[in-house]
């Protein structure tokens, strides 16, 4: 479709309706409709449109250990998963309600997880200790280290541990300012969220309770929400 | 310029569900002197008031003593009570008005005409007529 | 239930006690009320005060205090109301009286010191300073956890079309603090409402506060007509939405081993049940435009709308009838007093049947693409 240079433009001639579409690069003008292999486009290079699931999909896979839980995402649900509502103008489907879904499932699994833990996440004062209830430690809900596990801070780092952070599309606010006035924090927590949302949303809450478990909430594992909360709280 | 939210509460549908019994409380009040207790007493001295207890686990039942006529009061979950004068009534009519208020729902008593038979909070089934959908041929002209 | 029987004799012979205890300390000092109060407030400082009535106070006011602060269950047990309210919430018989106590014990009812000084007219309190230990804070927070996300996940299945903020707002429909509170209304907590002085004139027995609702001292704005402490989080509503999540955290606590669909059950009976219209959530503001870009990013042809029906157009009342039709489908209809209004209305209309589209059952789950951004 590319009849010019990338500053001139491209002219785009519908047969039927006999109308041209003229799309614009370069700078923004008000009111010229922008070349969408333009604004697809990450700064790192990757096109929104030409993703390779060999590349992009099974890297998402593995870094999350998908398959060894037997775990199904499809293809669309991944890089819906990992597009955060900034980019394009919400044009394309973005992770928005699924990172609201799956925040709630991790903060419901997390307090079943400090519930369960005999010992106190952080130290509280003494007269702060809640009597146990069918042997669930009720004093850990609400507590700093509880709070620590589930945080954007704790969240953001496990996406940027997993080495998924080049692969979010999204769209800073002044890509000129740094990654905290642009965000960037809430931009990959969203799509831990979102992760665990697709999961829980199509493969039932049985295998996303198990898998978030044994991947997410196991201190054995170095990208894991306990590793990094438990790095920050020292 | 997206769409935006009104603040909207859910109502609660009894029964659709659980179903929590709307009486929630009864109050049986009776005088240890008063003749016109005599029926209440007798109530409370026999096995019924017992039996009832067992039968209701839903209900708190609490007698007090205290002078003048008998009452049997109830307490709702809806925020209401209904209280009935048992004055001079024998042991068997002292039971029905105790089970005529454990088996009200709390709400006021109305009198129904033919039109509100039926109180729903759905919307008609069949929808509405319209005269502007019928056929353009058999439509009224203004 | 026999149990309860016998309790309520009790206090009937208590009631007797209570209104002769109540009438002959009125006639014998009727100004006493106050000053015997703050006494008792400060008698761990000021023993010396203490006369064999206030003694008496003393003892009843450390029973109460020991029973809030560590609920035992045969005490529990005996309480009627909260026998009643297990048996009316058909909670299991492994989720013990003493947990639904404790769910009542919320933390704002240990008075802060300020309050408790005479001064500020806290003279006569509902509740008893007691300790952290048993109270339902915990519960409270875990409840909220539950609740948050098996509401959201349910309304997301059932419309998993609808933008973030209406999808927020049907769940705040479901579980904001005044709907939980009138739950908690509805399945018959009651307030503590008598202060701690009136309950012992009355020699009302310590069981009967545990099943009742303990809060921050609500008797300061009854008493005094002054509201001492404002906020959300000592109202009456905070209170009982702090109950009913605590009572559903701790129904979770004792059955997640034995039966884990339990409290989930509880929660789609008791609050899912509801009536919950969504379309009545909606506010568009630009309905036209954001069917447009809707139909452009669906791939739908543009939305062009339609007059199908009119009557009266010269009169005072006229009424339109519009289509928004794409391509040969029809996407809503609209009525209106002019062609404008109908137009708005339709799209109004059409937005509305695609955002509140509900899947059938059996079908796979519907991962939504997000709302439209104009």
């Amino acid at each position: 479709m590319r009849l010019l240079g990338a500053n001139l433009g491209s002219l785009r001639a519908f047969a039927s309706r006999r109308s041209v579409t003229y799309l614009h690069s370069g700078n923004r003008v008000r009111g010229l409709k922008r070349d969408p292999s333009e604004y697809l486009r990450l700064p790192s290079g990757l096109l929104y449109t030409e993703v390779e699931p060999s590349k992009y999909h099974e890297t998402v896979r593995s870094q999350l250990n998908l398959q060894s839980h037997g775990i199904t995402l499809s293809d669309d649900v991944i890089l819906q998963c990992l597009t955060h509502k900034s980019f394009a103008h919400g044009g394309k489907p973005y992770n928005e309600k699924l990172a609201l879904v799956g925040a709630q499932y991790l903060k419901f699994l997390a307090s079943v997880f400090s519930l369960k833990l005999p010992v106190p996440l952080s130290p509280v004062a003494a007269q702060n200790t809640q009597k146990p209830i069918n042997g669930l430690n009720f004093t850990n809900l609400g507590s700093q280290g509880s709070k620590l596990l589930i945080s954007k801070k704790t969240t953001a780092e496990v996406i940027k541990k997993r080495q998924l952070d080049s692969f979010v599309f999204w769209k800073k606010r002044d890509p000129i300012q740094s990654a905290a006035y642009n965000g960037e924090t809430a931009i990959y927590a969203s799509v831990l969220n979102a992760l665990v949302g697709g999961i829980l949303l199509t493969n039932g809450p049985e295998k996303a309770s198990q898998y978030i478990q044994s991947e997410l909430l196991d201190s054995s594992k170095d990208a894991s929400l306990v590793c990094v909360a438990s790095s920050h709280n020292a | 310029m997206v769409v935006k939210a009104l603040k909207h509460s859910s109502i609660a549908r009894n029964g659709v569900g659980a179903y929590v019994f709307p009486c929630k409380k009864i109050v049986l009040q009776y005088c240890n002197w008063g003749g016109s207790s005599q029926g209440m007493r007798d109530f409370l001295t026999s096995k019924r008031l017992d039996l009832l207890a067992r039968k209701f686990p839903d209900i708190e039942f609490n007698v007090l003593k205290q002078s003048g006529h008998p009452l049997v009061r109830a307490h709702y979950t809806n925020g209401r009570e209904k209280v009935i004068c048992v004055k001079n009534l024998n042991i068997d009519n002292v039971e029905n008005k105790l089970k005529l208020l454990k088996d009200s729902s709390g709400e006021i008593l109305h009198h129904r005409v033919a039109n509100d038979y039926v109180e729903s909070l759905n919307s008609s089934v069949r929808g509405v007529w319209s005269p502007l959908h019928v056929d353009p041929s058999a439509r009224h002209k203004v | 239930m026999f149990k309860q029987v016998l309790a309520s004799k009790r206090l009937l012979r208590n009631f007797h006690v209570a209104t002769r205890a109540g009438r002959v300390s009125l006639t014998r000092c009727p100004t006493l009320y106050r000053p015997l109060h703050h006494c008792s407030i400060m008698m761990q400082k000021a023993p010396q005060v203490a006369t064999s009535e206030l003694d008496r106070y003393r003892v009843y006011y450390k029973q109460l205090q020991d029973a809030v602060n560590e609920v035992p269950e045969t005490l529990a047990s005996k309480s009627p109301a909260l026998n009643s309210l297990h048996s009316r919430l058909r909670l299991p018989g492994s989720f013990p009286k003493s947990t639904l106590a404790r769910c009542l014990t919320c933390r704002s009812s240990q008075l802060p010191k300020k309050a408790v000084s005479p001064s500020s007219g806290a003279a006569f309190t509902n509740t008893v300073p007691t300790n952290n230990f048993c109270d339902n804070h915990g519960l409270n927070i875990f409840g909220k956890n539950l609740l948050t996300y098996h509401v959201s996940r349910q309304v997301m299945t059932q419309y998993p079309r609808l933008p973030t903020v209406v999808l927020n707002a049907a769940v705040d429909g479901y579980i904001s603090h005044n709907v939980l509170a009138s739950i908690g209304r509805s399945w018959g907590i009651e307030l503590e409402n008598a202060s701690v002085m009136d309950r012992f004139l009355k020699e009302e027995p310590i069981q009967l506060t545990l099943g009742r609702l303990r809060f921050f001292n609500n008797s300061l704005k009854r008493e005094d007509g002054v509201e001492l402490i404002t906020g959300q989080n000592f109202s009456e509503e905070a209170a009982y939405a702090l109950a009913v999540r605590s009572i559903i955290g701790a129904l979770w606590a004792y059955t997640h081993e034995t039966n884990p669909a339990l409290a989930f059950k509880f929660i789609d009976n008791h609050i899912l049940s509801r009536k919950l219209d969504v379309t009545k959530i909606f506010q568009f503001e630009h309905p036209t435009r954001e069917l447009a870009v809707l139909c452009r990013r669906e791939g739908l042809e543009a939305p062009v709308s339609r007059l199908l029906a009119e009557s009266g157009r010269l009169s005072k009342a006229p009424v339109f009838i519009v289509g928004v039709f794409s391509g040969s489908e029809k996407l809503g209809e609209g009525f209106g007093a002019s062609l404008k209004e109908a137009k708005a209305r339709a799209a109004t209309d059409a937005l509305t049947k695609w955002y509140c589209y509900e899947p059938v059952k059996g079908q796979p789950s519907v991962i939504d693409h997000g709302a439209v951004i104009v």
